[in-house]
């Protein structure tokens, strides 16, 4: 075959190929279910979605109905969702709370929307005002009560216990604290051992907020007691001992405190930037119990130059950054940091409490 | 270990399995397993899981927190967390922060600190781990240590104010150290080679991916040993003459080198680096044609899209105006098409970069070219408008540029009409509208400012006092509407307004309200600028504004509130000490601290402040000086409240010591009042400690030598009226050198030059005749005490200079008591040539007479008074000059006319009679007789008007104050009568000594008290004698 024939060849393959893709895109014009990733692989799975609960969503695919742990979806497309909805999933995914509420006002509901769609629009508004809210940007009790009226006209949706979630540290920021303790311990009632301690996990964190270290133990033990298998229950149980270390070094303990957290960070790995986070910030904390400004600021720095993406852990790591620099004779630094803080984070209880 | 027992062991330890697999299935040796082991180690060990180091790292080196990363490697090094592999890249990764913080330390000295430290982790680092994957790298940084080292005394040999022999020593210690460097990237390149032939020759991305990273970091690192070995000849060019043979050679070299890189590695970066400086190197060589052809190769080649490149497209542009605007091309439309078209392209992160900075510049100097040249027609106004805008932006980085810049926008003038930056005074403020209008219109005034200032310190030394006056008014002007402008871009800034640029606003504003005499402004700017801003540019440089302007309102400490300023000024100081330990800032708040401790009396702590003054720092030596004359002015007080003398002495030594240490160090510094006082003081101890040579050493010390500034009618010298006091003093020492001198006429010719100076220079008439002779007169009493205490035969040299000061001192002398004094001295030096067997004695004694002579006659004409006394007594001094001079008779007629006035002037009466012995004594035997009974008859009264010592004596015995007279008187009696007997002969003679006998005994037996008065040996030996010529037992007065 000559070179120029094997050119034309070639050629026709691409068309056929680029006519093969285009009729694959419209082939997932169904509903999409990504889920987590499993060590470095997400996967999808495409079908039609015919029934959703707080805990399984049943889709069916063209091997048959499949039913879908909700605790291993990471995020759901819809067939004929509106764009608006796609981009504020992908905004609340992001963090991007304000551009989600901006992308879901642009929208414009037709009527020939199904319901799940609806309820989604209704959903990611509710839970974007929340974070929002959660962030120092709005009234936090008005919208816990719109994120409840959401749960109350769409009590089965996959999303509950995010919102359940969302609902208890809204109840924490109000300083509602009976709330707070039922929702979080509502996350507990979810099936997978996982979220039971997630649940003793939050609700220790919230009474370490205010400062009942000794309580706050008491729950962190409780998820330290359970019988941890699943890598998830495992990295649960580690966020509690990242917690009971914490209170420790605020109850004078700060060494055994330091030895623990160092301890949970060799044994990690730093993909899990949550837990990185919430390690380094409470290992900061408790140098600089012990007056070590140094070492407090290496901890802190940590989060603000490694785990920036964990956007609350950041707003307090800037914080006490910018408290810690002019420690160390470097009061330029302490300013940057607090320019960062109010730049990035302005409306976040730290940097209210940064001015 | 850490990862024990952790899901991802697994998989870091199969990827350790593949690694040794693949170096035993390649079979290349142990040493290869190693490395490739430690690629697994390097990944791994530091990498995901644990504290993740290598990336935290490498953040901080992002965001330039190099002291930090310090810091967190000695932790790293005791924590438990951290894996042993971890723990030994930790000395490669401090090399690695201790080069970066010498890069950017400005302090040579602290730098070469960094980089000693560097060169140690280094060096044990490849000690430690021969085989470790970093070694190479390793190698690497201590080449570059070392041509880092080089560049720096490169530098320091620019350095003008350094002595020649110094800068071409600096220049051969960078050479050898280049030379280092190339033997130590050679073996870099060898040891890199054998590891690249160890590895496999077929290495799959997927399957073997840390083993194909590493393949490809040891590719890059060996072209990288490629491209520094190139330039390495480059740089050291630098460090030869511009016209040497050896530099051009050296050039030569470089750009063969980089002629192989480049034909090696044309698509690589390496290789377009490797043009571009072929290109400098041809420029380096005046090669205008040849660099040009190499510039434009890469501007015509490189993509103007790509990041990596882009640096180096802007680079040869730069290097290609250069050459276009060269007067061998002056190519103006090239270089203007070319750099607008690039500027255009300009991204945000590329405006501060220096050779775009660079480029903007040469841009409006094209354009300046192109109306220079006359080749703009009506756009003229419109290109120096550009030429302007240009200059301004360049102008508001720091960096290289930033001067030339200001220079330019200087040179440029005010800005024509129109221009939205800068108008009249009184709009500028009202046009600008945004922080930048007000910015850039500010720096274009700061410019103007920096001219004018040029301007007002030139009229001051060589204008007219309007001139002056006129010059400094219109400064004047300038910043106050200069501080409104700055005043106003702060109230235009905003969130979005650089905080650099709003840093040098604020600097700007304390700098000008410190010139306005604003303190209490300057102070509040500055100080907020250098707490709070303490890591910028301008929170150091503000450092300076604050002390100076504290220590205008401590004034000296004069001032009501100067004691609340001295607490503010040491918190400060004290602030400024701890947040920039041995930084130059450091070591200028702590001599402030020590100033403020001399000013309250705490010798003891100022002391302890200047211990802590870094050693290399320039405040040492003027703070040294400080304490040093501090403790020399307590010493002084303390001597005159009459302390104990040994403890003012130590505390005077003390004293020295500090001075001298400040002196020291003071060697290398600009010239200073508080240096030159030092050295003063220096030089005065030691002349009087007896080390005339080392004061003068000191004194005529080329760059400090206050001598030597005398001499240059140095500003400092001349406006702190130290001329008079300088000049004393190298004269005093001079002449104190004279008594151990080989070459005394070389001491006195300097000494009279000295002389010479410090009357020619003085313009001002401050130095009257009175003054002058006075310094002739120390100057002489100096050369006076030297001359006792020198043994006779010894001090020809110092007879001569002590000669010459008299005759000086005479000449110039108006004062009566000098010329007294100069007259005597004359006789003194006579009496000590006498001494000496030397011929000099008649020429003093003849100056002597002249100078008696000029006194007499300045008395006569009323020029000098005197007493009668007073006159009658210089009439016999220089009678007994006329004497000494052997000119009996003027002596003998000087006297008798004063003896005529006064007969009873008795000592007059005596030196007459001394004077008529004297001439018995040169062979006029009939003197001995006029001698004892007088002579020169008074025509009026018969009477005879000098006695003679027989009538003194008569006349004096019966007064027992004059009893030394009267045994004076009878001894030269008995002593001209023995003279007179013998120089008769036969019975005369006889007659005569018997005479002379009787005399004796008489006085003898008569006055007894003789036995005890001084005479009585006298009156022995005269006896004995007189015995012995007329052939008696020598019994004496026994």
């Amino acid at each position: 075959m000559s070179r120029n024939a094997l050119k034309k060849n070639w050629l026709v393959m691409g068309l056929v190929g680029s006519v093969f893709v285009s009729m694959a895109a419209e082939g997932i014009a169904q509903d999409t279910i990504t889920l987590k990733r499993r060590g470095r692989r997400g996967s999808k799975i495409l079908g039609e979605i015919t029934e959703v609960s707080r805990t399984s969503i049943k889709l069916k695919t063209g091997d048959g109905t499949k039913s879908i742990s909700v605790n291993e979806v990471q995020r759901i497309s819809l067939n004929g969702e509106p764009s608006g909805l796609r981009q504020a999933r992908t905004a609340v995914l992001a963090g991007q709370y304000e551009q989600a509420i901006t992308a879901l006002d642009g929208l414009r509901v037709r009527g020939n929307l199904g319901g799940l769609i609806r309820q989604e629009i209704g959903y990611y508004r509710a839970i974007a005002e929340a974070l929002l809210a959660l962030q120092g940007n709005g009234d936090l009790v008005e919208a816990k009560t719109r994120l409840n009226d959401h749960m109350r006209n769409d009590p089965q949706t996959f999303h509950f216990f995010e919102a359940v979630e969302v609902l208890g540290d809204l109840s924490k920021a109000v300083g509602d604290y009976d709330d707070t303790a039922k929702y979080y311990t509502l996350i507990g009632k979810a099936p997978w051992p996982d979220y039971e301690l997630r649940g003793q996990v939050l609700l220790g964190n919230a009474l370490r907020s205010q400062a009942q270290w000794k309580s706050a133990i008491l729950e962190f033990d409780k998820a330290l007691s359970a019988n941890a298998a699943d890598p998830a229950s495992i990295r649960q149980q580690s966020l509690a001992r990242i917690g009971k270390a914490a209170c420790q070094a605020e109850l004078g303990e700060a060494s055994q405190a330091i030895s623990d957290l160092q301890d949970v960070i060799a044994k990690h790995d730093t993909q899990d930037g949550e837990l990185f986070a919430q390690a380094y910030l409470a290992l900061g904390a408790a140098h600089a119990k012990l007056d070590q400004p140094m070492d407090a600021v290496l901890a802190y720095l940590h989060v603000d130059l490694l785990f920036y993406k964990q956007r609350s852990a950041h707003a307090e790591a800037l914080f006490h950054l910018a408290e810690l620099w002019p420690v160390l004779e470097q009061p330029s630094r302490g300013i940057e940091s607090r320019r960062m803080l109010q730049a990035r984070y302005g409306g976040s209880v730290w940097a209210k409490k940064s001015k | 270990m850490a990862l024990h027992g952790h899901p991802c062991c697994d998989v870091r330890r199969a990827s350790a399995l593949t690694v040794v697999y693949h170096a035993r299935r390649y079979r290349h040796g142990v040493r290869v397993v190693i490395g490739l082991l430690s690629v697994w180690l390097l990944v791994n060990g530091i990498g995901r899981a644990a504290e993740p180091a290598a990336e935290f790292l490498s953040e901080l080196a992002t965001r330039g927190y190099d002291d930090v990363a310090l810091a967190y490697l000695g932790r790293l090094e005791k924590s438990p967390s951290v894996s042993i592999e971890a723990k030994a890249l930790i000395g490669f990764q401090r090399g690695e922060v201790l080069v970066r913080l010498a890069v950017g330390q400005r302090v040579v000295s602290r730098k070469l600190d960094f980089l000693n430290q560097a060169q140690q982790s280094f060096t044990k680092f490849i000690a430690d781990s021969p085989d470790h994957l970093r070694t190479p790298s390793a190698v690497a940084q201590l080449g570059s240590i070392q041509l880092e080292r080089a560049r720096t005394l490169v530098q320091q040999a620019k350095d003008e104010s350094l002595e020649d022999g110094e800068r071409a020593d600096r220049r051969k210690q960078a050479r050898g150290l280049f030379d280092h460097a190339t033997k130590t990237f050679l073996q870099n390149q060898a040891d890199l080679r054998a590891r690249l032939e160890a590895l496999p020759d077929k290495i799959s991305q997927s399957k073997d991916s840390e083993l194909y990273e590493e393949r490809r970091r040891l590719r890059k690192e060996y072209v990288q040993a490629q491209v520094v070995l190139a330039m390495i000849p480059f740089e050291q060019s630098a460090s030869y003459a511009p016209d040497s043979p050896k530099r051009r050679k050296l050039l030569g070299r470089a750009e063969q080198a980089f002629k192989e890189v480049s034909e090696k590695r044309r698509r690589q970066l390496a290789g377009v680096q490797a043009v571009y400086y072929r290109g400098r190197c041809r420029q380096e060589l005046g090669d205008v044609r040849g660099a040009l052809s190499f510039f434009e190769d890469l501007l015509l080649t490189l993509e103007d899209k790509e990041p990596l490149v882009r640096p180096w497209k802007t680079r040869a542009l730069r290097g290609a105006m250069e050459c276009w605007l060269d007067d061998e091309f002056k190519q103006y439309e090239a270089a203007r098409q070319r750099a607008e078209a690039w500027i255009s392209t300009q991204r945000p992160l590329e405006r501060s970069d220096e050779d775009w900075l660079v480029v903007k510049l040469l841009l409006a100097r094209t354009y300046l070219a192109i109306v220079g040249g006359g080749q703009a027609g009506g756009a003229a106004p419109e290109l120096k408008r550009s030429a302007r805008r240009l200059a301004i932006e360049v102008a508001r980085y720091r960096g290289s540029s930033q001067a030339a810049a200001e220079r330019l926008l200087a040179d440029l003038g005010h800005a024509p009409a129109g221009d939205k930056a800068a108008h009249s005074e009184n709009t500028q403020v009202a046009v600008a509208k945004t922080f930048g209008d007000a910015y850039d219109a500010a720096r274009e005034r700061l410019s103007q400012r920096q001219l004018l200032a040029q301007e007002v310190e030139r009229l001051k030394l060589k204008g007219t006092a309007t001139e002056f006056e006129q010059s400094q008014q219109k400064l004047t002007r300038l910043d106050k509407s200069t501080i409104e402008l700055l005043r106003h871009a702060m109230a235009l800034a905003d969130n979005e307004t650089p905080v650099d640029q709003i840093n040098q606003v604020r600097y700007f504003l304390c700098t000008l309200c410190y010139y306005s005499q604003d303190y209490y402004s300057a102070v509040v700017l500055a100080d907020f600028l250098s707490s709070r801003y303490p890591s910028s540019e301008e929170g150091r440089r503000a450092i300076s504004v604050a002390l100076a302007s504290l220590a205008q309102l401590y004034d000296g400490g004069n001032r009501a509130w100067s004691p609340a300023i001295a607490v503010h000024m040491r918190r400060t100081a004290e602030r400024i000490v701890n947040q920039w330990a041995g930084q130059p800032e450091a070591d200028e708040a702590l001599a402030t601290l020590a100033t403020l401790a001399i000013r309250s009396g705490e010798m003891g702590r100022a002391e302890e402040t200047l211990q802590q003054i870094s050693k290399d720092s320039p405040k040492l030596a003027v703070t040294s000086i400080t304490v040093g004359q501090a403790l020399w002015n307590q010493a002084a007080s303390d001597a005159a409240a009459g302390k104990a003398a040994d403890e003012v002495a130590r505390l005077q030594a003390r004293a020295v010591d500090f001075l001298e240490d400040g002196v020291k160090h003071a060697a290398d510094l600009p010239v200073s009042l508080s240096v030159v006082r030092g050295a003063l003081l220096v030089a005065q101890f030691w002349l009087n400690s007896g080390r005339p040579l080392e004061a003068i050493k000191l004194l005529s010390d080329d760059r400090i030598g206050p001598r030597t500034l005398a001499d240059q009618r140095h500003p400092i010298v001349e406006q702190n009226g130290l001329r008079e006091q300088v000049y004393m003093l190298t004269m005093l020492s001079y002449i104190s050198a004279l008594a151990d001198s080989n070459d005394p006429d070389e001491k006195i010719d300097q000494t009279l030059r000295c002389m010479d100076q410090m009357v020619a220079g003085d313009d001002q008439t401050t130095q009257g005749p009175a003054q002058i002779s006075n310094a002739y007169v120390i100057l002489a009493r100096r050369l006076q005490e030297q001359l006792k205490s020198v043994p006779a035969g010894q001090r020809q040299g110092l007879v001569n200079a002590f000669d010459k000061f008299l005759s000086r001192a005479a000449e110039s002398a108006t004062e009566l008591s000098v010329l007294v004094w100069v007259a005597e001295s004359y006789v003194d030096l006579a009496a000590l040539s006498v001494e000496d067997g030397s011929n000099m004695s008649q020429d003093a004694l003849r100056s002597a007479g002249s100078t008696y002579e000029n006194i007499l006659a300045g008395v006569e004409g009323g020029r000098f008074s005197m007493t009668t006394q007073e006159r009658l007594s210089t009439l016999t001094r220089l009678a007994v000059v006329y004497r000494d001079l052997g000119d009996f008779e003027a002596a003998l007629t000087g006297l008798a006319s004063a003896l005529r006035e006064n007969p009873g002037q008795v000592y007059m009466q005596l030196e007459a009679a001394r004077t008529l012995k004297a001439w018995g004594d040169a062979g006029r035997s009939e003197a001995y007789v006029e001698a004892i009974t007088g002579t020169r008859q008074d025509a009026q009264t018969g009477k005879k008007i000098i006695w003679g010592f027989g009538r003194i004596a008569k006349l004096v015995a019966a007064r027992p104050n004059l009893e030394n007279l009267f045994f004076e008187s009878r001894y030269q009696l008995s002593e001209c009568r023995f003279q007179y007997a013998m120089s008769k002969s036969g019975e005369k003679r006889s007659e005569l000594l018997q005479q002379a006998e009787r005399d004796v005994l008489t006085t003898v037996r008569f006055f007894p008290q003789q036995g005890d008065s001084a005479y009585a040996q006298q009156f022995n030996e005269v006896l004995q004698e007189i015995q012995q010529a007329l052939g008696k037992p020598l019994t004496g007065l026994k």
